[in-house]
């Protein structure tokens, strides 16, 4: 019986690692070990996730990503990632205000060079 | 992340310097669904749909108790009938329920739904214990397929301010 479930694990694989036990072992094996593992690296990727997009969220304001952290420790914000990348992507102007809070406190960032204006046509694209 | 019911006497304070205290800068909003709420704190990740009315309607609209007089199987639905249906009627008045007599087929339980779904739950072999928490199953659930969750937060609005777009500006 250790067959059935060596074939109900092993759905959706290509070719004939779906349907040959010999293979199919194999690959459920080496399945299961990288679902271990990225049990582990799932909770890695999900913060740099929010990591990126807090950064995104930040720069168009002119601020980056390092030194709005540093200004919301400094205040003792203690939002996560997580909600801070949800802000960013559905709230802006709580974001915003975020971002100002940070500033005032830590304001590192002189000189930041935001994406060049586009003009035109250039603008559709 | 879940929105919560706006409770208008406890704002969520985020943050609190001295004279400086910031509410309102989550705009929680009024989230309709108590089963969405309930469901985030009760971590159903797994398929697992028990939740009880939605915004105090139950429901199940009709129980239908299918049944064989001669087969084996059906031993333990015809001890239910006998003994814990009745009870089962009157706890629960809302509910239509309509005993069915399926020769030669194996019992189950046919719960239909306000959202027009219909869940069927196979009783065979079962303790007229069993049967009955079968049917306190179906009575307590929504008519939602039982499917695991994608996400956490499960939310028609995800966004109260509007979502950033390339064009808005601030």
């Amino acid at each position: 019986m250790n067959k059935k479930e060596v074939f109900k694990l092993a759905k959706g694989f290509r070719g004939r690692a779906k349907n040959c036990i010999r293979i199919a072992r194999e690959r459920v094996e080496k399945a299961l070990q990288y679902s271990y593992r990225d049990r582990r690296n799932k909770k890695r990727d999900m913060r740099s996730l929010w990591i990126e997009r807090i950064n995104a969220g930040t720069r168009v304001h002119g601020v980056n990503y390092g030194n709005f952290m540093h200004g919301l420790v400094k205040e003792n914000i203690q939002l996560n990632r997580k909600v801070l990348s949800e802000l960013s992507m559905h709230e802006p102007y709580s974001f915003k205000a975020l971002v100002d809070v940070s500033r005032t406190a830590f304001p590192g960032n002189k000189n930041m060079t935001s994406a060049p204006k586009k003009e035109g046509l250039a603008i559709l694209v | 992340m879940f929105r919560m019911e706006e409770c208008p006497d406890q704002k969520p304070k985020i943050y609190d310097r001295s004279s400086k205290i910031i509410t309102d800068f989550f705009c929680f909003e009024r989230e309709a669904d108590f089963f969405v709420f309930s469901e985030a704190t009760n971590h159903s990740s797994t398929s697992s749909n028990l939740q009880m009315s939605q915004r105090g309607v139950w429901q199940l609209q009709k129980l239908i108790v299918s049944y064989c007089n001669w087969g084996g199987s059906s031993r333990g639905v015809r001890a239910f009938m006998e003994s814990q249906l009745s009870s089962f009627k009157e706890t629960n008045p809302q509910l239509e329920v309509v005993t069915e007599l399926n020769r030669g087929q194996h019992p189950y339980l046919k719960g239909l739904y306000k959202n027009k779904n219909e869940q069927v739950v196979s009783v065979m072999n079962m303790t007229p214990e069993d049967v009955m928490l079968c049917a306190t199953r179906l009575r307590n659930s929504l008519g939602r397929k039982v499917v695991k969750l994608k996400t956490r937060h499960v939310t028609k609005h995800p966004s109260v301010q509007g979502t950033w777009t390339t064009n808005i500006q601030i």
